[in-house]
């Protein structure tokens, strides 16, 4: 019951309204209508505390979720911040809730030369200007605070930062909808997520979950047949970012507007940033790391800091973090974090207070379950390159095969892909029941363990513990009888399969890290082109990065696959102009091989920590 | 305690408290002392009847749970006797399982039915305060001993309930199911059953799954840990056809007559006796000139109409509106018992009593199964994955799939916890109403599916696949299952949308084609005609739900690999003996694959 009732909370905090209740006693609201530069006015809740003690930072957090929910979450969210005493600023932004204006998906920076004369960044701008004037009381500093979407639009304002802007904490802020967030991995469709996500987030002002009509997404999503059905039948043009994923299949100039970080890439840090990611973040993990790693070369100032915790999206935000699904991490990590690391950072550039002491990335190990301080992310200390190759007979070592030729086989069929989890997949939002989605990532992956469609290669028991600290890279020789196919590659820890102290998780295997790419993308994101059948090609597929330890006695796996739905949609794997515009009929089955001989050594590249 | 004592036998609410124990070391008719529990009422108005159970699973607990689990028995009061087997727990000399019946003429020999009969003969001879009258009744194993005490009843054996008696341990309970072997069930019962006390085999594994696929052949089992000290495992091994091991442990070859009023008990979900106890009704009636042989079936897994923990309103997640085990306990078995042993009541059971899961109701049937009110209709395998009654018309119609035994279909999701264990407990009693949807739209598994039904369709009676099949192997297994798949939005209980529960569902072995004595590979790519029994069904698929068939070729481990190339014993091929088949089930005009069920007709 406990965890249902968590949940649900965690699905209402992503895009639902949270149930109202009551605000803090000790905090006055305000509810203003905020003119921005354009005349568009956006709604806005100023939480005041009553009894105040001298002049206060501004906290901001904006949101296209509605405002008016986030109140309430002065008394846990937010409770140690508000302890403090703040003056919260919570504002819907265009076109969502109570905001006029229209909605725009991951507006991007405005362009002059298209006449846009407005952005997030421009309406947060206007925003502080506004507080500043009108809200008495305030120490001339503000800072700002968001998740996920809440996240990027914190990124957005750092790109032209109003002078009073002090400090701000992008916790998984998307960077890239089409390589690696919340929409698109490496080109390959996100559609499961991406489907219910548009479908609720411009259902109009207010947010409404798409209502399926059956409880198994993954069979509905299969029924559906080829991707123009959904325009077709359910949305009709009336999604524009559906319209646009299908007109932009590929990584052309829409998408490469709405990419963070080389605006970062460019440009010295000049506000203090906290970016914060979870391990586990079904939605959006590239972002945070890659944004990190683009300002940080900039960051003459040391002030750009990496916080990465074994969280879901957002769990750093609520609960105590001792656990995630059957996960457990020995302490309470996410309320740690809002102690101990979220609430004196603010303090500290908001307010003067205290001391900071925080290493350039702290992480979360799990495993050994402590958290770890670095002087750099990835670690370039202490660490050391190592290949893990797969082996014959499902073996996987660090030793490089000699094998002349060697590969294994399975066939990858569309129209019976492998289930990303256990069957029923029930709705990501509004469904039936609780839905289990932000777990998804810690399920049991036995689920696809040896299923013919799925090649698995696994470690003996671990004769000591091996930790993994930086990136993870896996390097796929792959051929297929196709023209297109997508290569799955996860990595994850077998738990050993007697395990007395929690017997039900004797064997578990939980996936430390995993992705997706598109065969088609293999040259370049921008002209994806065929596949040339039964070609023995490389694959380099960017599983971003882990701290994680694999403690003795366990053993480390790499599971293989080409389909991961409905996470991914399917590719037809017969290479098609649009994949959005495939055809039933384009959808085929292909024979796929995975080669592990000395000339095409599959394997995976890690950093392993050296004693 | 008098207080509550006489308080309860005022109300006529006696308990297990008024039952007091003694034990008594019963001879039989070769000398060997066989450990006898008997509870007794401490005050009993007039001279009662004898209830035995004979048990392989400790006579002591045996007893505990008739007094907990029989509350209506226990107040209508019974000399409740329990006795352990030959060789187990209190028992001198030597456990056999599934002791095979003496041959014809051997007067000197012993079975289980001497040692029923030596045991009733002492009972009634010996226990203060009996009528003369003894019934007998026991699940599984004991219903079994029930049915050995009916091959040559004691004249004081006045009734008898089997319920859950394997027939046939070869042909479709525990141990094998039309010769195929259930290798999780078979190796589990054995490793705890054979031997003098319940042992359950300590897996170093908790996903047996990955366990008996890491075993590899079969021939590892003796060789890495029982090494011959399991004796049924070495018969298994031994007698891997239909020979007279397996023929003289078969039950129905030995009822001759029925003279015993007899109440056999089954469960729709029994995961481990179900054939036995449809097919020992059948051979019965074929033999009932007195009408003394009644059939109830209701809606359970293996005993689940027994025992104090469970009132039978549901079964896993499946929901039955009444409960079905009280009603059963109290209603039917406790006031058969009294009408036969007491001469109280009257008897108010039909020839056949089911419980017909859908409708959810009891149907009393004038026989079992129905003869009238029913229609033989055949639901066709057909195109896309459909499934209908319309016979198809093509010339050509055929599905594929590869099976391959080294990444066999799991017969539930994943991990697949021992059969016997605590840590985590035990889920196996209620496999048989997992969700389907495991095994669905694997590349390894067929599904057929009707269209939302427009009206209710009951089906009540037997159940027989016939599948047109064709293998590049030379041996191979057919799985199907029939299954309800309710309806995919299900306001009622959302969690429930789509569900696929299995009805029945059976696996044959292609060697045994021809002749379960003599196996024989099949002939490469061609097709031959499967019959597949699946037994039988009373069970309404009700209007918006469709009708399912999935087709496999494995069940792991339920059902051990078969190699899918012919060798003469399974139980020794070699890991090299394993190889992938394409399979191809055909649904043309020539080869109409289908499920023969009764449909009941509609009024």
């Amino acid at each position: 019951m406990r965890r249902d009732m968590l949940l649900s909370l965690i699905l209402l905090f992503v895009t639902a309204p949270l149930p109202t209740q009551s605000t803090r006693a000790d905090y006055i609201q305000r509810t203003e209508m905020i003119r921005m530069r354009d005349g568009t006015k956006l709604y806005t809740e100023i939480f005041t505390p009553a009894a105040r003690s001298g002049p206060l930072p501004v906290l901001i957090e904006r949101t296209p979720y509605n405002a008016r929910q986030v109140g309430p979450r002065l008394a846990n969210r937010y409770q140690l911040l508000a302890d403090e005493g703040y003056i919260f600023v919570f504002q819907d932004i265009r076109g969502k809730y109570q905001s006029e204006g229209t909605f725009m998906m991951i507006r991007p920076p405005r362009d002059p030369k298209r006449g846009e004369t407005v952005d997030e960044g421009t309406d947060t701008n206007d925003t502080i200007d506004w507080v500043l004037a009108n809200v008495p009381g305030h120490n001339g500093r503000a800072g700002m605070v968001g998740i996920s979407y809440g996240g990027w639009l914190t990124m957005m304002a750092l790109v032209e930062p109003h002078p009073a802007l002090k400090a701000a904490s992008p916790q998984a802020s998307p960077d890239d909808m089409y390589l690696g967030d919340d929409f698109h991995h490496n080109g390959a469709f996100r559609l499961s997520y991406g489907f219910e996500y548009v479908a609720n987030l411009e259902a109009g002002r207010i947010s409404e979950p798409f209502k399926f009509d059956r409880f198994d997404t993954f069979e509905w999503f299969l029924r559906l047949g080829g991707l123009a059905n959904v325009d077709r039948r359910y949305f009709q043009g009336k999604r524009p970012t559906w319209t646009d994923f299908e007109s932009h299949p590929n990584f052309d100039e829409f998408w490469q507007r709405r990419k963070v970080r080389p605006v970062f890439a460019a440009k010295p840090v000049a506000v203090p940033t906290l970016t914060v990611a979870g391990w586990w973040d079904q939605e959006d993990f590239y972002g945070p790391l890659t944004i990190y790693r683009a300002m940080e070369p900039n960051d003459t100032k040391g002030i750009n800091h990496l916080v990465i915790g074994p969280w879901n999206h957002g769990g750093w935000s609520r609960g105590d973090g001792n656990s995630l699904g059957p996960i457990q991490f020995g302490s309470n990590t996410a309320a740690w974090f809002r102690e101990t690391v979220e609430a004196p950072w603010f303090a500290y550039w908001l307010k003067d207070k205290g001391k900071l002491d925080l290493p350039e990335a702290l992480t979360f190990r799990p495993g050994t379950n402590q958290w770890q301080r670095h002087e750099s992310w990835p670690p370039r200390r202490n660490v050391a390159p190592k290949q893990l190759y797969f082996q014959a007979d499902g073996g996987l070592s660090w030793t490089k095969p000699t094998a002349p030729a060697a590969f294994d086989s399975y066939v990858s069929d569309p129209a019976r892909p492998v289930p990303y989890r256990q069957r029923p997949i029930t709705p990501l939002y509004g469904g039936p029941v609780p839905s289990t989605w932000p777990i998804w990532q810690v399920d049991d992956q036995r689920h696809s363990h040896l299923r013919p469609d799925v090649l698995s290669f696994e470690t003996e028991p671990l004769a000591e513990a091996v930790t993994l600290s930086g990136d993870v890279m896996a390097k796929l020789f792959a051929s297929t009888t196709g023209t297109d196919a997508d290569w799955i590659v996860k990595l994850i820890d077998v738990y050993p399969n007697d395990y007395p102290t929690d017997p039900k998780m004797g064997g578990y295997q939980l996936m430390i890290a995993g992705d997706v790419f598109r065969a088609r993308f293999r040259a370049s994101y921008e002209r994806p082109a065929a596949v040339v059948a039964n070609q023995v090609t490389p694959y380099t597929i960017d599983l971003h990065g882990a701290d994680y330890t694999f403690l003795k006695g366990h053993r480390i796996m790499v599971q293989v696959q080409s389909t991961w739905f409905p996470l991914i949609d399917r590719n037809p794997q017969k290479f098609v102009p649009n994949i959005y515009r495939a055809k039933d009929a384009d959808f085929m089955s292909a024979t796929q091989r995975i080669f592990r001989s000395g000339r095409y050594p599959s394997h995976l590249e890690v950093s392993v920590v050296t004693p | 305690m008098i207080y509550p004592i006489v308080l309860a036998l005022l109300a006529g609410q006696a308990g297990p408290a008024d039952y007091e124990r003694s034990v008594s070391a019963i001879p039989m008719r070769d000398g060997v002392k066989l450990n006898t529990v008997v509870w007794r009422p401490k005050v009993a108005a007039t001279p009662l009847p004898i209830l035995l159970v004979r048990t392989p699973y400790d006579a002591e607990s045996t007893c505990r749970g008739e007094l907990a689990g029989y509350p209506t028995m226990v107040r209508d009061q019974y000399l409740i006797v329990c006795q352990d087997l030959r060789g187990k727990f209190g028992s001198e000399g030597t456990f056999v399982m599934i002791r095979p019946t003496r041959k014809p003429g051997d007067t000197a020999g012993i079975d289980e039915t001497t040692d029923a009969y030596d045991t009733i003969d002492w009972l009634v001879k010996h226990l203060p305060n009996n009528n003369g009258r003894v019934g007998m009744h026991g699940i599984s194993y004991d219903g079994w001993t029930t049915m050995m005490a009916l091959l040559d009843p004691h004249p004081a054996l006045k009734a008898a309930s089997p319920q859950a008696s394997p027939d046939d341990m070869f042909l479709g309970d525990d141990f094998s199911h039309n010769g195929a072997f259930r290798l999780s069930y078979g190796f589990e019962y054995v490793a705890a059953v054979d031997g003098q006390r319940f042992t359950p085999f300590a897996f170093d594994r908790l996903d047996t799954y990955e366990w008996f696929l890491r075993l590899g052949g079969l021939g590892n089992v003796d060789g890495k840990y029982f090494h011959r000290n399991k004796p049924a495992w070495s018969d298994f091994a031994a007698h891997a056809t239909f020979d007279d091991y397996w023929k003289s442990r078969k039950v129905t070859r030995h009822i001759s007559k029925v003279t015993v009023p007899t109440l056999t008990v089954a469960g729709w979900w029994d995961q481990e006796d179900f054939f036995g106890p449809l097919t020992i009704y059948d051979k019965m009636e074929s033999l009932d000139t007195k009408g003394l042989n009644y059939l109830v079936v209701g809606p359970w897994n293996h005993g689940g109409w027994a025992g104090s923990s469970t009132d039978g309103e549901s079964l896993g997640p499946i929901a039955f509106g009444s409960k079905t085990s009280s009603f059963f306990r109290d209603s039917v078995e406790a006031p058969w018992f009294a009408y036969w042993l007491k001469d109280q009541g009257k008897l108010d059971l039909p020839e056949a009593l089911t419980f017909r899961p859908g409708a959810n109701r009891w149907q009393r049937h004038e026989s079992w199964p129905p003869k009238t009110g029913v229609a033989k209709r055949r639901l066709f395998l057909g195109p896309n994955g459909s499934l209908s009654w319309s016979r198809p018309t093509t010339s050509a119609g055929v599905d594929r799939y590869v099976s391959d035994p080294a990444r066999p279909v799991p017969y539930r999701a994943r991990p697949i916890v021992p059969l016997y264990g605590n840590a985590p407990p035990s889920t196996w009693p209620l496999w048989q109403v997992d969700d389907q949807r495991h095994s669905h739209l694997r590349p390894d598994v067929l599904s057929f599916e009707t269209a939302p039904l427009d009206r209710d369709v009951t089906i009540s009676g037997k159940i027989a696949a016939k599948l047109f099949a064709s293998t590049t192997g030379t041996d191979a297994d057919w799985i199907v299952k029939l299954i309800d798949v309710y309806p995919e939005e299900y306001p009622a209980n959302p969690k429930m949308g789509g569900y696929q529960l299995m009805v029945v569902g059976d696996v044959v072995r292609g060697r045994f084609l021809k002749s379960f004595e003599k196996p024989a590979p099949l002939v490469a790519n061609q097709v031959n005609q499967y019959p597949i029994d699946l037994h039988a069904a009373d069970y309404t698929f009700l209007a918006g739900h469709r009708i399912m068939v999935q087709v496999q070729s494995t069940w792991f481990p339920l059902i051990d690999r078969n190699p899918q190339r012919f060798v003469p014993n399974i139980f020794e091929a070699k890991d090299g003996d394993y190889q992938s088949a394409t399979q191809r089930v055909f649904r043309s005009a020539r080869y109409p694959s289908h499920i023969e069920v009764s449909v009941v007709e509609q009024p």
